[in-house]
């Protein structure tokens, strides 16, 4: 008996010594459904269904060595189901980019989760991985990690509250074009006489400290339409067009008057919104090219 | 006048709401100079900050508190029912008053007003649009909330019931017509009204019904008020979702799909015969088929394709003992569109009788 004691002590010393609790790395874990590099070496991330505790099951995200597991981190979205299953198309996740999607669960209990390569450095990649959870209404994450060696970190996260809020963290070439940076949109739509929110960053890596750093965000392109004297009337217009996912925003963000708001998309990249002028939409008044001024509300 | 349920100081009990509501006070009530007791921002954590703070307010309010003589407070000691919590509410601000703290949270926060915990409960018991099992205990919610917090709930401007057609115009929702729970009067999105909570430099911050101020500040205290709510709604019981907080419903989402569930009351309402996943015999009587998503179908795009309007069509010749056989190209795409429409005549049906919805497995 004492020497069970003595045995169990050590493995509970090993254990704090290495986190096992939260990332003891299973020898069974399932293989990857996909993999992303990290860049040169054979340094892979990869998605893979997690195990399940409570009917609660989260995909996790690894670290991977010339095919070899080496590190993960469960993701904060669990699905009701381990199995994951590959979208068609970005679902949604990110403007134009193609990045792989997949679902685990149904209903109220799915969970779609999808992973981008963001180029941090020019020689290495991080992982931007999007979730959305829900059926009723959607909530939506965004992590990106990044591999430290043999360790899998996980260096920013931006998670929705409660209620209709949205966001979007899309991955965006940067001047030098040998990397890439983030925007980071947050909007939130409290319906009645209240006007949406919607703010912007820009984050770009910082090599040194190893984390994004906020950087200064003049404009964003837009779309808008209308010019509407109450955000009652400016959401009637909305809901009788093609023109539902638009934001309803004070005009002075668009160059316009501080008393009038404005039907608004707003993106990362031009190329979505010139997309979105050429989607069929019979908008009156016509959808016209705008900048979005995010100062002032980037927090 | 706010209240600890135990002792602050060195040495106290210094529960973490108790030690966080002192430090409150001590970052608003203000010393002859014109300074805050407490310098820095409050956060629930008893250390030396807070130490000197309370024997400074002490110290300054001696001939009232006399703490560390005989049969009173300790110095450095802030009890339950003490003069320095006594002497700390009399020199709060009019607009501080009525400064309050859950158990186990670590947000301040000023009372609502009872006058809108009854109307926002009226509201909901009045509102023709929930089923009655459902608003009983959303309004029992909020009397509860406001009996045990002092806190007022109130419905979201879009968390009553939404028809087929508002349910069609969400956006931040994967749920089509018919899909949500609250389609059918059992769901509600209820908030916090005009919620006051102290900021750490002891500002107040009215914030909106989602609380998305304190949420910015911390993810963590935002989601200690939603656990206060909940632990109510658990008793009556009411159910939450996972991922959504706002959002309360009379049934556990774990026992139930809301497809499922739509289908049984297409059946209900309907004319026609529909299995999971939307397939449906057309009205003829036949063999099922897939007819699309529920927001395809309300929005009249419904996949009824021409061979399976052929095939429906002439299986119900057959079962009238007739030889007629339909084929694709003697479908019109007038009688699609007709199809189309009668199928969404179906989804508008069950919008009508939405208080005959039944959750299925």
């Amino acid at each position: 008996m004492p020497l069970l004691i003595y045995l169990f002590v050590l493995l509970a010393a090993w254990c704090v010594a290495e986190d096992c609790a939260s990332r003891q790395l299973e020898p069974g874990l399932v293989p990857a459904v996909t993999q992303v590099s990290a860049g040169p070496g054979g340094v892979t991330y990869g998605l893979a269904p997690g195990s399940c505790t409570e009917g609660r099951c989260a995909p996790v995200i690894q670290l991977l060595s010339s095919g070899k597991l080496v590190d993960f981190i469960p993701l904060d979205f669990a699905a009701s189901e381990a199995a994951l299953t590959r979208e068609e198309g970005n679902s949604g996740l990110a403007e134009l980019t193609p990045v792989e999607a997949w679902t685990a669960g149904s209903e109220e209990g799915a969970v779609t989760t999808a992973l981008q390569s963001v180029r941090l450095t020019p020689a290495g990649n991080g992982l931007l991985v999007h979730q959305t959870a829900g059926f009723e209404h959607i909530k939506r994450r965004h992590d990106l990690f990044v591999a430290d060696g043999k360790k899998l970190k996980r260096v920013w996260s931006a998670a929705e509250g409660a209620g209709p809020a949205w966001s979007a963290a899309e991955v965006v070439p940067s001047g030098n074009g040998r990397t890439d940076e983030i925007i980071y949109l947050r909007g939130f739509r409290p319906g009645g006489t209240e006007a949406d929110t919607l703010t912007a960053r820009r984050l770009v890596w910082d090599d040194t400290k190893q984390e994004l750093a906020v950087q200064p965000l003049a404009i964003l392109p837009a779309v808008t339409t209308g010019e509407y004297s109450s955000v009652k009337t400016a959401r009637r217009a909305a809901a009788s067009s093609c023109l539902n996912e638009y934001w309803v925003l004070p005009a002075n963000r668009f160059g316009g008057a501080a008393s009038k708001f404005v039907l608004a998309r707003v993106a990362a990249r031009k190329q979505t919104i010139e997309a979105e002028m050429a989607r069929p939409c019979e908008a009156r008044p016509a959808r016209r090219m705008a900048k979005f001024r995010p100062a002032g509300t980037v927090e | 006048m706010p209240a600890i349920t135990g002792s602050v100081g060195e040495d106290a009990l210094n529960k973490t709401h108790d030690v966080a509501l002192v430090q409150a006070m001590l970052r608003i009530v203000k010393n002859a100079k014109g300074s805050p007791y407490l310098g820095g921002h409050y956060d629930g954590a008893y250390g030396g900050i807070t130490k000197s703070a309370i024997i400074a307010f002490q110290n300054d309010n001696a001939k009232t508190i006399q703490a560390g003589q005989k049969g009173k407070e300790k110095l450095g000691v802030v009890d339950a029912a003490g003069a320095t919590i006594t002497a700390l509410s009399a020199a709060l601000p009019a607009t501080h008053k009525e400064l309050r703290i859950i158990p186990n949270t670590k947000t301040v926060y000023l009372e609502g007003a009872q006058a809108d915990a009854q109307a926002s409960a009226n509201a909901i018991r009045n509102d023709a649009e929930f089923e009655t099992t459902f608003k009983n205990l959303l309004a029992k919610l909020v009397d509860t909330m406001y009996a045990d917090h002092k806190i007022v709930l109130k419905l979201t401007p879009t968390g009553r019931r939404r028809t087929f057609a508002q349910q069609a115009a969400e956006v931040n929702t994967k749920a089509g017509p018919g899909e949500s729970n609250h389609n059918f009067g059992r769901a509600a999105d209820i908030g916090f009204k005009g919620f006051r909570w102290i900021q750490g430099d002891g500002t107040i911050k009215t914030d909106a019904d989602w609380l998305n101020a304190l949420e910015v500040a911390s993810a963590a205290k935002a989601n200690a008020l939603w656990d206060a709510r909940d632990a109510i709604a658990k008793t009556l019981p009411l159910f939450r979702l996972n991922f959504e907080r706002v959002h309360l419903q009379l049934h556990d989402q774990s026992t139930f799909s809301n497809i499922n569930s739509l289908v049984k009351l297409l059946n209900t309402a309907g004319k026609m015969k529909w299995n999971k996943g939307y397939k449906c015999d057309f009205g003829l009587g036949g063999a099922l088929y897939p007819a699309g998503t529920a927001k395809q179908i309300w929005a009249g795009t419904a996949t009824v394709t021409k061979a399976n309007l052929a095939a429906a069509l002439t299986a119900k010749e057959v079962a009238a003992q007739s030889k007629k056989v339909f084929k694709e190209a003697d479908i019109t795409q007038k009688q699609i569109g007709d199809m189309q429409k009668a199928l969404k005549a179906e989804f508008e049906a069950a919008d009508t009788n939405w208080i005959k919805w039944t959750k299925v497995p």
